[in-house]
């Protein structure tokens, strides 16, 4: 079993070999000649304007986060599903998963309800905002 | 497995040539299928448009992935002035390595006997393997996060952030549709997935609702039409690989195919019986031997090609979603239906085994 | 073999960690956290506890570290901005109040799992048991734990767009 583990670590070390020596070894023979045109950002040959490292919008970070809950109880569902079968009552087993979820799932509920899920917000939604 | 599987212990030097070999042949075969894959992509679209596709070089242009990659390594890599240096050149080779790595736990068909020994055709079968795919897979977001970011540019940017925020709400999907396929085989290794299956029916049959999310995500998890947003060409010029060229971009590239052929493998695996045969059982593959492993090996790689082929021909097929349809779909559709699937499960397995 | 691993694992974890605090662009040093919790995750399989190892990368690595990028893309801060920061004298106390009790918990739970040869494997059978049997209501209190972290993300981003 730990052993397995060895290989995961061996499949690693190949694989980075294996991701790196293409890059390095074009080094050889690529020409390279930079003007100024090339080394400016691509934006189909118009001249950039600003900055391009902007700020995120506040909905990525509302998703994120709902991500990170839900990626965290993801994880616990895997070892409840491992060993659903062999508990002494699967009924009970069940319910345990069920509140567990059905907890987690009230945050998606009021997140919908509360309008947060939806990607682009609606104008009555702007409205109740600003009342 | 009811074989004594060759350990460490029993020959190191054995043990060790076995695991290289399978390391480097898998690897290998994988990246070559996506090399091929890419060719595939084109001459599938031709025949689909009624066009010729790729022709030119070798007999029916078979050998125009190799005169891609010689072009790769011959063209001018351009790295930017405006570009953050460290980040930009780390980026792709990060978007690739998970696509790679998830492919040591996926099981290509039944154990191999050399010399007496039984040698599993999983280079790592580890007893969390579902857990680890997913564990791996979600780090492919960052090359594709870090590549927008340190572009330094808008269309990049603007593809970098999408494609984070789609990956990470599917993921949800993903792994949430598959619960129900771990309760009813009390087990996250995915060989015992196959030979439960093996011996019952696939699991496209009793975990439909699953197989469906599953597939859904697995579209969404690659950027695939209809849910390529992150590299939509017509808005956002390529996405998150616009500043890319050269070897680095190749990397993006190879890491596509590679992360379509893992989920297509995936597929096979939780879905479609893996190195399963219609009417065969374990004891069949077993009686058989060697030939069973070469069987299975093919059976598996059937259908890894055939979903393969699939990405294909839906790429051609539907058009591409709008992205607040596709985080509605996400997180409004598939997410409710998965977890009722958890319960249905369930609800059948506890009333099944009362 | 063992060993020599071990301190690869530990030696780059706290490689890592360090370059995480000393990096100068945040985006950096997200990167090296990332590191950091990917050699934590190796400690951990030496240990034998896969399924903790794996919830590390998947939950950490994968999860909140996505989530850590996109707040410091989203507050962008440039490290000219960052020069300015003063440190606080609060800072320091509550740095000095955690480093104590973090201290005092580890000096408490005394040679902890010292070598694998417990045999206390954490495969996920074994730590689901244990899980809903012995700690069935930590667990489910966990549920209410990340409710309350879905409805906190949901009032600050709330207030944040109103303001």
């Amino acid at each position: 079993m730990y052993l397995d583990y060895h290989a995961v670590l061996v499949f690693l070390i190949t694989g980075a070999f294996m991701v790196c020596t293409p890059l390095v070894l074009g080094m050889l023979f690529r020409p390279k000649n930079p003007y100024k045109e090339k080394n400016l950002p691509y934006e189909c040959a118009e001249d950039p304007i600003g900055d391009a490292q902007i700020r995120f919008d506040m909905r990525f970070y509302t998703t994120a986060l709902i991500f990170v809950v839900f990626d965290a109880e993801i994880v616990l569902m895997f070892p409840w599903a491992r060993v659903f079968q062999s508990a002494p009552s699967k009924g009970v087993a069940l319910v345990a998963g069920l509140v567990f979820t059905t907890i987690v799932f009230f945050g998606l509920i009021y997140d919908w309800a509360k309008g947060d899920l939806d990607w682009v917000k609606s104008f009555q939604n702007k409205r109740r905002v600003q009342d | 497995m009811s074989l004594a599987v060759l350990t460490f212990a029993d020959d190191p030097i054995f043990y060790l040539a076995a695991n290289l070999a399978k390391i480097v042949v898998f690897t290998h075969i994988v990246l070559i299928l996506s090399a091929l894959s890419v060719l595939a992509e084109r001459k599938v679209s031709a025949w689909m448009q009624d066009r010729l596709g790729p022709n030119r070089v070798g007999p029916g242009g078979i050998l125009q992935p190799a005169a891609d990659a010689l072009k790769f390594f011959f063209k001018e890599d351009i790295v930017p002035g405006h570009v953050d240096k460290v980040l930009y050149i780390l980026a792709p080779a990060i978007a690739l390595m998970p696509a790679l790595i998830v492919l040591a736990v996926i099981p290509y068909g039944p154990p191999l006997t050399v010399l007496g020994e039984t040698i599993p055709m999983v280079i790592a079968d580890l007893d969390i393997g579902i857990l680890f795919v997913f564990a791996i897979s979600s780090l492919g977001v960052y090359g594709i996060v870090l590549a927008g970011w340190a572009s330094n540019s808008k269309y990049p940017m603007l593809g970098g952030v999408r494609a984070s925020a789609q990956m990470i709400s599917y993921e949800v999907m993903l792994g949430l549709s598959v619960v129900g396929i771990f309760m009813s085989t009390e087990s996250l290794r995915l060989t015992d997935v196959i030979t439960s299956q093996v011996d019952g029916t696939w699991f496209m049959f009793s975990q439909p609702i699953a197989f469906i999310i599953f597939v859904i995500a697995a579209f969404a998890e690659t950027n695939r039409l209809p849910f390529d947003l992150p590299e939509a060409e017509t808005e956002l010029v390529a996405g998150y690989h616009t500043e890319y060229s050269s070897m680095k971009f190749a990397m993006f590239f190879i890491g596509e195919y590679t992360a379509m052929f893992v989920f297509s493998a995936l597929v096979a695996v939780l879905f479609l019986g893996g190195w399963d045969i219609p009417f065969m059982s374990n004891a069949d593959f077993e009686a058989l031997g060697n030939w069973g492993t070469l069987l299975g090996f093919l059976s598996f790689f059937v259908k890894c090609l055939a979903f393969l082929f699939f990405y294909i021909w839906v790429r051609w097929t539907i058009p591409r979603f709008r992205f607040d349809q596709l985080m509605n779909l996400g997180w409004k559709v598939l997410m409710p239906i998965a977890l009722v699937n958890v319960v249905l499960t369930g609800v059948v397995l506890g009333w099944l085994g009362s | 073999m063992e060993q020599l691993l071990f301190f690869l694992m530990a030696g780059g974890m706290v490689a890592a960690t360090l370059a995480t605090i000393f990096a100068r662009n945040p985006v950096y040093s997200a990167i090296f956290m990332i590191l950091s919790f990917a050699a934590t995750a190796g400690l951990f399989v030496m240990l034998d506890a896969y399924l903790i190892a794996v919830v590390e990368v998947l939950v950490y690595a994968g999860a909140i570290m996505v989530l850590f990028l996109f707040v410091i893309m989203l507050i962008n801060l440039r490290s000219d901005e960052l020069e300015g920061l003063k440190v606080n004298p609060l800072m320091v106390i509550a740095a000095g109040t955690f480093l104590g009790l973090m201290s005092k918990a580890v000096s408490d739970l005394g040679p902890a799992v010292q070598s694998r040869a417990n045999d206390l494997e954490g495969t996920p059978a074994l730590v689901a048991e244990t899980l809903f049997t012995e700690y069935a209501v930590p667990f489910e209190a966990v549920s209410l734990l990340l409710l309350a972290a879905i409805l906190g993300t949901v009032v600050l981003a709330r207030r944040s767009q109103d303001a």
